[in-house]
C-alpha cells in the first residue's frame, strides 16, 4: 500500500494541509484569545491574537447562568444524540430502498423526496401542523423532530453511495444465501458505509447541536428543556434587540455583557463538537471499507 | 469504464414476478416517508399565503386573495437585478470554484503517508465548520476593522501600503466572500470526498501501476471518474438552490455595511431588509415561493440535460 | 418521460392534504370566534363583576430577555389571590423572547393558542400591523365600561394606543420622555477645564472637540449611543409618524416632509462629516458592533450622540457623566407606546382583559408586586420609600411594562445613579414632564398597508445610505442625492402622499 503513494505527492499533501490548517486554526485562536480579553481593552484595540490584558470576566458572567447552562447542554446533548441516530437511520433505510433502480415506483419516489428540497411551507404552517395536529410543543419532540429529523439531502447522498459503492456481488451473494434484505442492509450496507453515515451524521449532529430555533417556536420560556443555543442564542440576540430599539430606562445594554462574552458565549457553544469528532474520526480516516471488505 | 460497471449495483431490469419481495424494502422506506409527510407535504398547505392578505381575524388561511401583490416588493426597485444577479453569479463562483477546489484538496489529502498527521489536519480542517457566521463576522472583522485591523495594521502598515478600508470598498467583497465561503465548508468537503475515494478498491491503482501509469494519469483514469456521479449530484442539487444564499455569509460578515451593498445584495438579504420592520409573513412567504419555483424549474432543466448526457447519474 | 404522470398524482396529494388542513384551521378559528360573540353578550350587562361565574383565566404574555424569572410562579400565585377578590379571574402569566415577540405572537395567533393580554413592546413596531391584520380588536367599549381607572390614570396618553380612530392598546405609564442630545464623560471636562452650560447647538460643540482632540489625539471623541443608529439620526428631531417615511420637524407644522431632505438633517450630516475628517470619530464607526454607550462606560471615548437625555443632567455611574441636550422633550406617539397591552382577538373574555388593566393600574399593591416581587423576600423597604433589591435577585422586571409608574416605589440603585436624592426625584421627574410638549401628530398612527410593496423597497435602502451618511463615513455631498433619488425611484413620494392623506383625516376627525 505504501509504495502505491508517490513521494512527492505526499510532500504536496502536507504543503496544502499544512497551509489549510494554519487558516483554520488561527481563526479559532483569535476566538479563544478574545474571550479572554479583558473587555476594556477589547474595546480599544479589537479582538487580537497578543490582547495587553488578559480576564475570565466573560466565562464568570457565563458561569453565573451555570444551573440553567449546565441543563441545555445535557438537553442538548441528549436531543443531539438521539436526532442524529433516528434521522440517520431512517434516511439510511429509504436511501437503501431507493438505491434498488428496479423497484416499483422508485421514479414517483424520487420526485416526491427532490420536491421536499425545494418547497417548504414556511414557519407558520409547519407549526399549526405539529402544535394543533402533534401537540409537540413543550415536549423534547418539539425539539427533534420539526425539521432537523431528517432531509432529502441526506437521503440523495446515502443513495448515491449505496449504488456506487455497495459491491452488488455481495449483495447477490448474500440475497441468494437466503439473507432478507432487512439483513442485508444491517449486516452489509451499513457497516460498508460507515464514512458517508459519519459525513451525514456530523451534518446532522451539527444541525441538532446549533439549532435555536426550534426552542425558540416549540418551547415557551418557562419550559425547563431549554436547549444550550436557545440559551445562548437569547442572550446574543436579546442584546442585539436592545440596541436596536430604544426600549429600556432602567436597563442599558450596559449592563449586559458584550463584547468579550460573545466569544466566550462561540467558545462555550463550539467545545462539544470540536472534542467529539477525533472520536468517530477513527471509523473514517483508517478506511472502514477495508477491514469490511473481507467477504 | 470497466470499473463503474463492476461497482454498479444490480442494474439490469427484473422480472417483475417477485412483488412481494419488495415489501421489505418499502417497509424500510417507510418511516421516512411518514416524516416526510408530516413536516414537508402537510406544511405545503400554508404556501397559500403567499398569494392571500395577511389577516388573523379567523383562520390565516381565509386572508383575501390578492395573487401576486405580495411578490411585488422583490421587483420594486433597481436592486431586483443586482440581488439577482449577485445571488446567481455567487452560486455558480461556489459551485465551480468549491468543486475544483475541494476535489483537489482531497486528492492531496489522500496521497499523505502518514495516517497520524492526516488525522490532525482532517480535524484542523473542520474547525471553521462548526463556528456560526455571526462569530466569523467578528473574527473577519478583527482582521479586516480600519483602526485596529490585524492587516492594516501589522502587514500593510509595515509594508508601508496605505491602510484599505475594507468595508466600504465593494472591488475586494467578492473574493473576501469567495474565501470565506470555501474556507468554511473545506474540512465538510474534504471529509465528503474523502468518504468516496477511500471506498475506491487499491486494486485498481495497483494494476494501473503496473500497467505504468503515472500518478497524474491514476487521477484522471480512475480517482476522477470515480468521483464523477458524487460530483454530477451535489451540482444538480446545488443548481436547485441557486436562488437561495448564506444568509451569515452575507449579511453578517460584510457587517450588513451599506456601502458594500451592490456585491452583497442577495435575494435573502434584500428580503430580510424590506421585511424586518414591516413583519410580513405572508411577503416572506411569497420570497421563499418565488425562490422555491425558480430552484424547481432549473433543477428539473439540469436533471433533464444530465439524463441526456449520462443517464445513470440523473436524479430522477 | 415520467415526470408528467407524476404531477397529477402530486398535485391530488397535496390537495388532499390541503383539504385536511383547512378543515382542521378553520375549526378551532370558528370556534374561538364564537365564544367570543357569546361572551361578549353575557358580560356587558351591567358594569359590575359577576362573581358567579367559574372565575376566568387571562393568559398574558410579556416580553422577557429570554428566560422567566426564576420565583415567577410565587408572584402569580400572590397576583392571583387578590385577582380571584377583585375581579374573579386568574392572571396566567407567560413571558415571550423580546426580540422574537412578533413571530410567536403571529404563530400562536395562527394556530389558534389561548391569548388574551399581549405586550407589544416596542409598541410603535407592531400596533399598526397588529391592528392592520387583526390579531388584535378594538376595546372602546370594554374600556368605557370597565377601565374607569385607565382613564384617569392613563388618560391623556390612550391616544397613543389608537389606530383608525378606534382604541387598540393601553400604553403604559413610563418615567417620562428623554430627549437628545450628547453625553460627555465628566472627568475629561473636568481634566480640561471645560464649561458646558450655554451649549445648545452643533456648532457650540466645535470648540469643545478641538480642545480635547489637541490634548488627547488618539483618544476617539464621538460615537453614537447604539452601534446600528447613526449620529445625524440621534441629533435631529423628527416625527415620522409611524415609519422613517416623511414625518413632522420642528418646522413643518403638520405638513409631512422627507427627513432627509430637510435643513436640520442635512447640516448635521454634513456637521458630522466634518468631525469625521477632522478625524474626531473612529473610522470603523459605521461598521463597529460596540455601542457609544458601552465605550462611554468605558473610558474609550470623549462622547456619544445620544438619544436617552433625561432631567438628571448625566448618570453618575460606572463613571460620571454630562449631558447637552439639544431640543426640549417632545412626546409622540412611539414614545408613548414602547409598552402597549393589547388584546388579541381571539380573547374569550377582553372584558376580564380589561378589568385586569384598570385592576392592575390602580393598585400600587399589584404593580409593585409585579415590578419588585413580594417585600421582604424579594425587596426591601427603604426609609426614604425606595425599595432595595440587591439581595435577591430571584424576581425583577426591568421595564416599566407592569402597572403605574407612578404608584409604584423607585429603585434604590437606580435613584443613586442618577445623582438625585430620592425625595428631589419625583418633584424633578414631575417638573421635566409638565414641560414636555406633545407633537402635533400625537395620537396619530400610520397604517402602512395601502403601500406595503413600496414600505418594503424604501427599508432596504434607507439600510444601504442612512447609517454610513449620518456617521459621516462617506462623502455626504454626493451621496445624499442619491440617496434620495433612490427613495424616490422607490417611491416615496408616494407613502408620503398617502402618509399625509391619512394624517390630515385624522387632523380633521381630531378637530371636530
Amino acid at each position: 500500500m505504501i509504495e502505491n503513494k508517490d513521494k512527492r505527492w505526499s510532500v504536496a499533501g502536507h504543503f496544502i494541509m499544512i497551509i489549510l490548517s494554519v487558516l483554520a486554526i488561527a481563526p479559532f485562536i483569535l476566538l479563544l484569545m478574545s474571550s479572554i480579553t479583558d473587555e476594556g481593552t477589547a474595546l480599544q484595540n479589537g479582538y487580537s491574537f497578543f490582547p495587553q490584558k488578559f480576564s475570565l470576566d466573560a466565562y464568570s458572567y457565563i458561569a453565573t447562568q451555570w444551573g440553567l447552562i449546565g441543563r441545555g447542554y445535557l438537553v442538548s446533548i441528549f436531543v443531539t444524540i438521539v436526532g442524529t441516530f433516528v434521522g440517520v437511520s431512517i434516511s439510511a433505510m429509504l436511501a437503501y430502498t431507493l438505491s434498488k433502480h428496479d423497484l416499483p415506483g422508485r421514479g414517483l419516489l424520487m420526485f416526491l423526496l427532490t420536491f421536499t428540497m425545494l418547497f417548504n411551507g414556511g414557519l407558520t404552517s409547519t407549526y399549526i401542523v405539529y402544535t394543533q395536529i402533534f401537540h409537540i410543543k413543550d415536549t423534547i419532540f418539539g425539539l427533534l423532530l420539526p425539521n432537523l429529523l431528517m432531509n432529502a439531502y441526506f437521503v440523495i447522498m446515502f443513495k448515491n453511495y449505496f449504488e456506487h459503492t455497495l459491491p452488488g456481488a455481495l449483495v447477490e451473494s448474500a440475497r441468494i444465501d437466503g439473507a432478507t434484505e432487512f439483513k442485508i442492509f444491517y449486516k452489509i450496507a451499513v457497516p460498508l458505509s460507515v464514512p458517508m453515515f459519519v459525513t451525514v451524521g456530523m451534518t446532522s449532529a451539527l444541525s441538532y447541536w446549533n439549532d435555536w430555533t426550534n426552542g425558540m417556536y416549540y418551547l415557551s420560556t418557562n419550559s425547563n428543556i431549554q436547549s444550550i443555543q436557545t440559551l445562548l442564542n437569547n442572550i446574543n440576540e436579546n442584546i442585539k434587540f436592545l440596541q436596536q430599539n430604544n426600549v429600556g430606562t432602567t436597563v442599558t445594554t450596559a449592563d449586559l455583557p458584550s463584547v468579550t462574552v460573545r466569544m466566550a458565549i462561540a467558545v462555550v457553544g463550539v467545545l462539544p463538537m470540536l472534542l467529539l469528532f477525533p472520536l468517530f474520526q477513527r471509523w473514517f480516516v483508517n478506511g472502514a471499507t477495508e477491514g469490511a471488505v473481507k467477504e | 469504464m470497466k470499473a463503474t460497471s463492476s461497482l454498479r449495483l444490480e442494474n439490469k431490469p427484473r422480472k417483475k414476478i417477485h412483488w412481494k419481495s419488495y415489501i421489505p424494502l418499502y417497509l424500510l422506506a417507510l418511516p421516512a416517508l411518514i416524516y416526510l409527510l408530516i413536516n414537508n407535504y402537510l406544511p405545503l398547505y400554508g404556501m397559500q399565503i403567499a398569494f392571500r392578505e395577511l389577516d388573523f381575524s379567523g383562520s390565516i388561511f381565509s386572508g383575501k386573495f390578492v395573487w401576486f401583490d405580495n411578490f411585488k416588493f422583490l421587483f420594486a426597485t433597481d436592486n431586483a437585478w443586482i440581488m439577482t444577479r449577485n445571488t446567481v453569479l455567487y452560486n455558480l463562483l461556489f459551485i465551480v470554484v468549491g468543486t475544483v477546489f475541494s476535489v483537489a484538496v482531497t486528492i492531496l489529502f489522500n496521497e499523505i503517508m502518514s495516517k497520524k498527521i492526516a488525522k490532525f489536519y482532517q480535524s484542523a480542517v473542520l474547525i471553521p465548520y462548526f463556528i456560526s457566521m455571526v462569530i466569523v463576522g467578528y473574527l473577519v472583522f478583527a482582521f479586516l476593522s480600519s483602526d485596529n485591523g490585524f492587516i492594516n495594521h501589522s502587514i500593510l502598515k509595515p509594508l508601508g501600503i496605505d491602510p484599505i478600508s475594507w468595508y466600504s470598498e465593494p472591488k475586494y467583497w467578492p473574493f473576501i466572500l469567495l474565501f470565506i465561503h470555501t474556507w468554511k465548508a473545506m474540512g465538510y468537503n474534504l471529509m465528503f470526498y474523502t468518504a468516496r475515494i477511500i471506498t475506491i478498491s487499491k486494486d485498481y491503482y495497483e494494476a494501473a501501476k503496473i500497467d505504468g501509469a503515472t500518478k497524474w494519469q491514476q487521477i484522471r483514469h480512475i480517482t476522477l471518474p470515480l468521483l464523477k456521479p458524487v460530483i454530477i449530484l451535489t451540482t444538480i442539487l446545488a443548481i436547485g438552490r441557486i436562488f437561495y444564499s448564506d444568509f451569515g455569509l452575507f449579511y453578517q460578515v460584510p457587517m450588513n455595511s451599506g456601502a458594500l451593498y451592490d456585491v452583497t445584495t442577495t435575494i435573502d438579504t434584500y428580503s430580510f431588509r424590506a421585511l424586518m420592520n414591516l413583519g410580513d409573513i405572508t411577503m416572506s412567504t411569497a420570497t421563499g415561493v418565488y425562490q422555491s419555483v425558480v430552484g424547481f424549474i432549473l433543477i428539473l432543466i439540469a436533471n433533464a440535460v444530465i439524463k441526456k448526457i449520462s443517464k445513470e447519474d440523473s436524479l430522477f | 418521460m415520467k415526470e408528467k404522470k407524476i404531477l397529477p398524482v402530486l398535485m391530488a396529494t397535496i390537495l388532499t392534504v390541503a383539504v385536511v388542513g383547512c378543515g382542521n384551521g378553520n375549526n378551532t378559528n370558528s370556534s374561538t370566534a364564537n365564544n367570543s360573540n357569546q361572551s361578549k353578550t353575557e358580560a356587558s350587562e351591567t358594569g359590575k363583576i359577576n362573581f358567579n361565574e367559574e372565575p376566568y383565566t387571562i393568559k398574558m404574555n410579556y416580553a422577557v430577555l429570554g428566560q422567566e424569572q426564576p420565583d415567577l410562579s410565587k408572584i402569580e400565585a400572590k397576583l392571583n389571590e387578590v385577582t380571584l377578590k377583585e375581579i374573579n379571574a386568574k392572571v396566567d402569566l407567560e413571558g415571550v423572547s423580546l426580540y422574537n415577540t412578533a413571530n410567536v405572537y403571529a404563530l400562536k395567533a395562527s394556530s389558534g393558542e389561548k391569548m388574551d393580554l399581549m405586550m407589544l413592546m416596542p409598541g410603535s413596531s407592531y400596533l399598526s400591523s397588529f391592528a392592520g391584520r387583526k390579531m388584535i380588536r378594538p376595546i372602546d367599549k370594554e374600556i368605557a365600561e370597565w377601565g374607569p381607572a385607565l382613564k384617569e390614570t392613563a388618560g391623556d396618553l390612550l391616544p397613543a394606543g389608537q389606530f383608525k380612530g378606534e382604541q387598540y392598546a393601553v400604553p403604559q405609564i413610563t418615567s417620562g420622555k428623554l430627549t437628545f442630545g450628547f453625553t460627555l464623560n465628566k472627568n475629561i471636562l473636568d481634566k480640561y477645564n471645560i464649561d458646558i452650560t450655554g451649549v445648545s447647538s452643533l456648532d457650540d460643540m466645535d470648540a469643545i472637540f478641538e480642545k480635547v482632540h489637541k490634548s488627547e489625539p488618539s483618544l476617539t471623541l464621538l460615537a453614537p449611543e447604539v452601534s446600528s443608529s447613526d449620529m445625524a439620526s440621534f441629533l435631529v428631531y423628527f416625527d415620522g409618524l409611524g415609519n422613517t417615511y416623511g414625518g413632522l420637524t420642528d418646522d413643518s407644522g403638520t405638513k409631512v416632509v422627507n427627513l432627509f431632505e430637510t435643513e436640520q438633517w442635512v447640516n448635521t450630516a454634513k456637521k458630522v462629516r466634518e468631525w469625521y475628517q477632522k478625524g474626531y470619530i473612529s473610522k470603523d464607526v459605521s461598521t463597529s458592533q460596540d455601542d457609544g454607550g458601552t465605550l462611554l462606560d468605558n473610558g474609550k471615548v470623549f462622547a456619544t450622540a445620544s438619544g436617552s437625555i433625561h432631567f438628571n443632567g448625566g448618570a453618575t455611574v460606572p463613571i460620571p457623566k454630562r449631558t447637552i441636550a439639544l431640543h426640549p422633550p417632545v412626546l409622540t406617539t412611539a414614545d408613548s407606546q414602547l409598552f402597549l397591552w393589547a388584546v388579541s382577538s381571539s380573547s374569550e373574555r377582553p372584558d376580564k382583559a380589561i378589568q385586569f388593566l384598570n385592576l392592575l393600574n390602580s393598585s400600587k399593591e399589584l404593580s409593585t408586586l409585579l415590578k419588585y416581587g413580594i417585600e421582604g423576600e424579594h425587596y426591601e423597604l427603604n426609609k426614604d420609600g425606595t425599595v432595595d433589591t440587591s439581595k435577591n435577585e430571584n424576581y425583577r422586571n426591568d421595564w416599566l411594562m407592569f402597572g403605574n409608574y407612578n404608584l409604584m416605589p423607585l429603585d434604590s440603585s437606580f435613584v443613586q445613579s442618577s445623582g438625585i436624592s430620592a425625595d428631589k426625584y419625583r418633584a424633578r421627574e414631575k417638573e421635566w414632564n409638565d414641560k414636555t410638549e406633545k407633537s402635533p401628530g400625537y395620537g396619530f398612527m400610520f397604517d402602512p398597508t395601502p403601500v406595503k410593496t413600496e414600505v418594503a423597497a424604501l427599508d432596504a435602502i434607507v439600510q444601504q445610505y442612512r447609517k454610513v451618511i449620518g456617521n459621516g463615513s462617506v462623502d455626504t455631498d454626493e451621496l445624499l442625492k442619491k440617496f434620495n433619488d433612490s427613495l424616490y425611484a422607490a417611491g416615496l413620494q408616494k407613502v408620503m402622499d398617502e402618509k399625509q392623506r391619512q394624517f390630515d383625516e385624522w387632523l380633521a376627525t381630531k378637530g371636530k
